[in-house]
């Protein structure tokens, strides 16, 4: 299935875009970070420390995704 | 910017007079303002500007619930936070904190927590650039996610008690 997913802080420039449709095995955050780490290799190494969100919420590992979903994948924060 | 969300999350310069005027209250004696600025150094190098990028519909829900808390933990009257995303010059202002109550205690307790959690939970990443011409990320605190098993959002669990 087809997710949209967004990448941002220092995974936008691992990933070399801003956001892309990807091809997930399993409709599950872990699933996404998979499909991610398997065509951005460079994410794997701080695949520990990425969140996920959807829609304005961060999600659970084993949390179920839409078809088609907006996937969010935020790397340790650092506002202020 | 998603609608609505400007009130915490903004391109625009930030106003502190705004939010002072916002948050006028006569039963205050108090006012603490924390104010964030982008310095010229950092770890040794030499900074020449700051780039803020926000998830900004996740930033301004948190700052709204953060300021939500410290008005329910502590014993103020008004609590605002606003952050500025986009690209910031040398001593421009990234993010304000401002609180009013009837005595300072609880004022300056208030604006500390509020700042560290904004830290700790507030989607925001800044990429700081150099006067070399090169830039990096800023490392930053990892935000928790809901545990396996939890296959709800986790909107609200971020949240830590005080003892």
């Amino acid at each position: 299935m087809q997710v949209f997913v967004e990448y941002y802080g220092h995974l936008r420039r691992a990933a070399g875009c801003s956001a892309e449709s990807l091809e997930v095995a399993t409709a599950t955050p872990e699933g996404v970070l998979d499909a991610v780490c398997e065509k951005h290799t460079t994410i794997g190494a701080a695949r520990d420390s990425i969140a996920v969100a959807v829609g304005d919420s961060l999600v659970a590992p084993s949390a179920i995704i839409d078809e088609g979903a907006t996937v969010a994948l935020l790397p340790p924060v650092a506002g202020g | 910017m998603s609608e609505g969300s400007e009130r915490w999350v903004t391109e625009d310069v930030l106003s502190l007079d705004a939010l002072l005027q916002e948050t006028e209250d006569p039963a205050c004696g108090a006012l603490a303002v924390f104010g964030g600025a982008v310095r010229n150094y950092n770890d040794g190098r030499s900074v020449s500007g700051m780039r803020y990028e926000a998830h900004t519909a996740m930033a301004a829900r948190v700052l709204r619930e953060v300021e939500e808390e410290m008005l329910a933990r502590f014993d103020i009257a008004r609590a605002r936070i606003i952050h500025r995303v986009g690209s910031l010059k040398l001593g421009e202002m990234s993010v304000y904190v401002v609180v009013r109550a009837g005595h300072r205690g609880p004022a300056f307790d208030a604006g500390r927590w509020g700042i560290d959690e904004l830290k700790r939970r507030v989607p925001v990443w800044k990429e700081e650039f150099y006067v070399e011409g090169d830039s990096e990320f800023v490392p930053g605190v990892p935000l928790k996610q809901p545990p396996i098993g939890d296959e709800s959002s986790f909107a609200d669990n971020n949240t830590t008690k005080e003892s």
